[in-house]
């Protein structure tokens, strides 16, 4: 017999070769255990920074736990902070703050939408992604989208500080923020859904309607002597001024935002 | 390594996931039969290779191009295997030639419904690979059964080329002194049976 009869013996027989019957469950730990190690060593590093000595990642760790997170899944949830504050979280707000920190300033971190109502004391500071809010005892509400916030300040006065740069808000007022521009404005009053009225001028009236529909009525005093008793539909531009001008016996018709009555 | 090889080593280097799933599944069975044929252990073997792959994954990185990748990971899988072993059993002593045991033997049932060998063909072949030293064995084995060339098969080994050709040679020699013409005993057999 020749070596090379002895290597095809070899090479067409067939070696006993283990199946590897636990392929897909080692696969599993594989990428199971990759996934464990990349965490773990991401917050090593996060740790590591802090840790130049003992103390300070005993420090960190402090701070770690001492972390508080509150949050929504669905539907608004009410919180009260340790310093009496009432907080509102919107649908999918979350709001963090640490326990120890909190000792010596008042700061919360807000992603989400959220209202306040902060009891006196020291400032407040609620910090969003796009700013922050200092507030002295007040109401207030923050809006986050995507790129652009709002707060509105419904009592007291808040300061909103942006990268573009701080505003006072006062009570009533409300300002929008997002890009580069800053707008502040009156906060639109929540109206009732219908306005009662018993023997009011028309002047009155149409002011009412002009503040609820943003229409705008020229020469509006002149319609002083004219008197009206009824209800007004708030959510119904047309069905309101329909039926005020029906009562008074009037023509009317839009031109824009503007109201011109014929006399 | 084939053009192949370099691409999906690349692949996985560059961060594909796909690629590394391609080379654990195209190379885990052979590691697995491999590290059974060191240590007869499932568990252990099964460790083995899932550190391994978890090893190369994360040091995908620093770790050079292997010439050929079979070659990298069986070596990798046997080191591992080692270390495992002597943790396990440290009044194991475990000599630098490397094995102290290369379970080889015929797949009994494959080589009688597949090449119609006889009981004592089997028998015969399976005494004469048994003669052999492991090193013997695994040379055997790699070069002749899974096709590797003298390189790959000095590096799994941890030998230099030279060495590899000439344990070949001697153990070619020890199985034709043992083997007897497989053929021939077939027809033997064919005609002790009529």
């Amino acid at each position: 017999m020749t070596d090379a009869k002895v290597i095809d013996t070899i090479h067409s027989a067939f070696f006993y070769d283990m199946e590897f019957k636990e392929k897909e469950l080692v696969w599993d730990r594989i990428v199971q255990k990759i996934a464990e190690r990349k965490r773990k060593r991401i917050l090593l590093r996060n740790i590591s920074i802090g840790s130049l000595s003992v103390a300070a990642m005993l420090c960190l760790m402090l701070t770690f736990y001492s972390q508080v997170n509150l949050d929504t899944l669905s539907g608004k949830m009410a919180y009260t902070l340790p310093d009496g504050t009432e907080v509102t979280l919107s649908k999918g707000a979350s709001l963090k703050y640490n326990r120890i920190s909190w000792m010596f300033s008042r700061q919360v971190n807000l992603t989400g939408d959220a209202s306040f109502h902060v009891t006196k004391g020291n400032p407040f500071m609620v910090k969003f992604p796009m700013g922050s809010v200092t507030v002295l005892g007040t109401r207030f509400f923050i809006d986050q989208e995507k790129d652009d916030f709002m707060v509105s300040c419904t009592e007291g006065s808040v300061k909103v500080a942006t990268a573009q740069g701080d505003v006072i808000l006062n009570s009533g007022e409300k300002m929008e923020g997002g890009g580069s521009d800053m707008k502040v404005s009156k906060i639109k009053k929540e109206y009732p859904e219908y306005l009662e009225y018993d023997d009011v001028s028309l002047s009155e009236v149409l002011k009412d309607l002009e503040d609820v529909y943003e229409i705008e009525v020229p020469d509006i005093n002149a319609f002083a002597g004219q008197r009206f008793s009824g209800f007004l539909t708030t959510k119904n531009r047309d069905e309101a001024l329909g039926m005020l001008f029906e009562v008074c016996g009037m023509q009317y018709r839009m031109d824009g935002d503007r109201l011109i009555i014929n006399k | 390594m084939n053009q192949d090889e370099i691409g999906l080593w690349s692949q996985f280097v560059e961060g594909d996931n796909d690629a590394f799933a391609k080379i654990y599944n195209g190379y885990s069975d052979m590691l697995f039969a491999y590290g059974m044929k060191i240590v007869p252990d499932e568990q252990i073997v099964g460790e083995c290779i899932q550190d391994l792959f978890v090893y190369i994954y994360e040091k995908r990185k620093s770790i050079a191009v292997p010439q050929s990748i079979s070659a990298y990971m069986l070596v990798s899988l046997k080191r591992r295997l080692w270390k495992q072993q002597s943790r396990q059993n440290s009044f194991v002593a475990i000599d630098d030639a490397g094995l102290n045991e290369f379970d080889l033997s015929l797949d009994a049932a494959q080589c009688r419904e597949k090449l119609d060998y006889k009981e004592k063909q089997i028998e015969t072949l399976n005494e004469a690979i048994k003669k052999l030293s492991p090193q013997q064995r695994e040379v055997i084995y790699l070069r002749y059964y899974k096709g590797m060339s003298v390189e790959e098969t000095a590096e799994i080994v941890g030998v230099a080329k030279q060495t590899v050709m000439n344990v070949t040679t001697t153990a070619l020699k020890r199985l034709n002194k043992d083997m007897v013409d497989i053929k021939e005993l077939i027809l033997l057999f064919g005609l002790l049976n009529m």
